[in-house]
């Protein structure tokens, strides 16, 4: 059995889990909204291996029957129970444990994402594997920044450091604003002329996908002509070795590589995203999605134990009515599907650029009832299924 | 930041009067954000600052205790599951837990302990508390309401604490064995005595570090009074030399400073 772990009303969760279901790869899906309370874990530790079970209503499922687990972990802090009381971080880092302590394929595990907490420190692989990282300089003196035209090659731009999102902006020398870096420090860099391209690496595939647009941070066009346009591309073979690599490099098995080929075709790398929110790129052809499924499909065997990475490629075959019992029994009534892409930022200053877009955090509202959620869950997944049929049939 | 850093600079607002260990752990764990107008904005500069000094501490050409490295959680107190990896093919049994949403397994792993009860801890404090007596269950219970629990078996021993820094560990023993009935603040006071670990246990100890990822840390066991055998409960990334014993302190601190020069590296 494949656990997923993640928000019904997130894209990405409701495209593997269809993409499971239609693919009959028997799985149950674990909101963390709903935990504890309608999901429960009981894990025991202290023997040569973890005991224990997932529980899905008055469903139990063993731990050793879970082959694999796909993560796509909300916050689920700042969340109201039903009885009013905001949650906290407890629930989180008990699912966390979870993740992290399960014996065989997760993906992907929190140790592995915390690499991505700074984007700096990521550079270091980044340049082990080959790629190029733009000259950088983070600082929180107001005097420096004044020198920075000078210290870095072209215009230089600014964003966060750590993995809150921010919008990639120009560095201004007479905005009013610069003495807000004294606040914390601040990553600025030399622009790279050229086109971005993302690619989602799942285990040693590769998808990739060029974003045409003239918007400074394509995220966030400012206009209708800045719109990206985005198409799947194929990568040089040793830029998708390098990309392999160094998602392996960082111990994860799904990343989201941001890159950058330059006007002289140098490949720079500014982020690896262990957590990619990879449906905002996908195409019609879903490849993405379906590397995923084969991916956790290939770790199913109804005859053995849970395995590591890459094991038996048997399936269990799930009749279609397995959905409907408590298997996959949260959903939140307002499921707050991501938009097309992140919320755009208003104030153009520095500290507003700096502070943090909640783009994709769960809504802080009051959890629904899980026992009236089924028939929407079903609805939901439907059209998923229905989408990702297509593509099997190349309708 | 092409390859190296290049250039550090650290400044000193003009009120600051030197550096502290609570301030450079304010700054690490996130601390407080003097100029933040919002909560967001303090938020944010936590994050802002953790994220630069990672990148700092990771990637100087200096000796760093504790450097980041790529893969590892930072965590200040390491309980029982997060050591079932790090203490696999180790002489030291490992102190029975339960993360456990449920009322029913919680009743079963405490009725399995009897009369000695359990320790009871959340997953987002270093706060552990014991459960025991005539209304455990209903403890339980009122604990469980509030949300998922990790439940320790608790035992008869004494109290061991072995420091490691990098291929060194020094250890000391609580001379009183533990006893519920001894307040926290009590316990807090109790002066510990050296031990001498064997080869096997002293390497078992760095080689648990080691797997954790840190070059300086402490680990809690347990030492049965009959059999002598070692259980391991917990350990810190942050550990608290100034209550261990002076020759202890000395030793450490030794260790600490060759390792900084790069004796030890």
């Amino acid at each position: 059995v494949i656990l997923v772990v993640g928000a019904v009303g997130d894209l990405v969760v409701r495209r593997v889990c269809a993409g499971l279901l239609a693919d009959a790869v028997p799985f149950r899906l674990l909101d963390p909204r709903y935990f504890p309370g309608h999901h429960g874990i009981s894990l025991e530790f202290g023997g040569a291996t973890v005991d224990g079970y997932l529980r899905f209503g008055a469903e139990r499922v063993d731990l050793a029957s879970i082959s694999a687990i796909f993560a796509r972990q909300p916050d689920t802090s700042s969340l109201t129970t039903l009885d009013g009381k905001v949650r906290g971080y407890e629930a989180d880092l008990h699912v966390g444990r979870l993740l992290e302590h399960f014996p065989g394929t997760v993906m992907n595990r929190p140790s592995t994402q915390a690499s991505n907490g700074s984007k700096p420190f990521q550079y270091g692989a980044i340049q082990q594997v080959g790629f190029s990282v733009p000259g950088t300089v983070i600082t929180s003196n107001p005097l420096q920044v004044h020198n920075l035209h000078a210290e870095l090659r072209g215009m230089p731009i600014y964003k966060s450091v750590s993995s809150i999102r921010s919008q990639v902006a120009l560095l201004d020398n007479r905005d009013g604003h610069l003495r807000d870096v004294a606040f914390c420090p601040v990553q600025f860099q030399e622009w790279i002329h050229g086109t971005d391209v993302r690619v989602h690496v799942i285990g040693d595939q590769t998808v990739a996908t060029e974003i045409g647009s003239t918007a400074l941070d394509y995220r966030y066009p400012q206009k209708a002509s800045e719109e990206p346009v985005l198409r799947e591309v194929v990568i040089p073979g040793e830029v998708h070795e390098a990309c392999v690599r160094l998602t392996r490099l960082l111990n994860l098995s799904l990343a989201g590589i941001d890159l950058r080929r330059s006007a002289i075709g140098e490949w720079y790398c500014f982020e690896v995203n262990p957590q990619p929110y990879y449906a905002y790129f996908e195409n019609r052809r879903g490849a993405v999605t379906r590397a995923i499924v084969e991916y956790l499909a290939a770790t199913v065997s109804p005859s053995s134990p849970p395995q590591g990475e890459g094991q038996s490629r048997s399936v269990e075959i799930v009749p279609r009515d397995h959905l409907t019992p408590s298997s996959i029994a949260s959903l939140s009534l307002r499921p707050s599907t991501p938009s097309s892409r992140p919320k755009a930022r208003s104030k153009p200053f520095i500290r507003a650029h700096l502070r943090p877009v909640l783009a994709d955090a769960v809504d802080a509202e009051r959890l629904d009832d899980p026992s009236t959620l089924q028939g929407r869950l079903l609805s939901l997944l439907a059209d998923e299924v229905s989408w990702y049929r297509e593509l099997a049939t190349g309708a | 930041m092409t390859d190296e850093p290049e250039a550090a600079e650290l400044s000193l607002g003009a009120r600051a009067r030197r550096i502290d260990a609570v301030l450079l752990r304010e700054l690490w764990l996130g601390g407080r954000s003097p100029n933040a107008k919002e909560a967001s904005d303090a938020v944010y500069g936590a994050s802002e600052r953790h994220a630069a000094l990672t990148a700092l501490f990771s990637r100087i050409r200096a000796p760093v205790i504790n450097r980041p490295s790529r893969g590892s959680v930072e965590r200040r107190t390491y309980r029982p599951p997060d050591l079932h990896v790090a203490s696999q093919a180790t002489p030291f049994t490992m102190q029975r837990a339960l993360l456990t949403s449920d009322v029913d397994p919680a009743i079963a792993f405490v009725v399995a302990r009897g009369q000695s009860g359990v320790l009871l801890a959340r997953a987002d404090s270093d706060r552990v508390v014991g459960i025991q007596g005539s209304d455990v269950l209903s403890q339980l219970r009122s604990e469980l309401a509030n949300g998922p629990v990790m439940l320790m078996e608790r035992f008869s021993a004494h109290a061991v604490r072995v420091f490691v820094v990098g291929d060194v560990s020094v250890a000391e023993r609580c001379p009183f064995v533990w006893d519920p009935t001894v307040s926290a603040a009590q316990r807090r006071r109790h002066q510990y005595h050296s031990l001498e670990l064997n080869a096997i246990e002293a390497a078992a100890c760095q080689e648990i570090v080691r797997r954790l990822r840190l070059s300086f840390g402490v680990l809690f066991l347990a030492q049965s009074a009959a059999s002598k055998q070692l259980t391991l409960c917990g350990a810190s990334a942050l550990p608290d030399i100034g209550r261990a014993s002076p020759k202890i302190i000395t030793q450490i601190v030794d260790c600490l400073g060759q390792s900084l020069l790069g004796a030890r590296w």
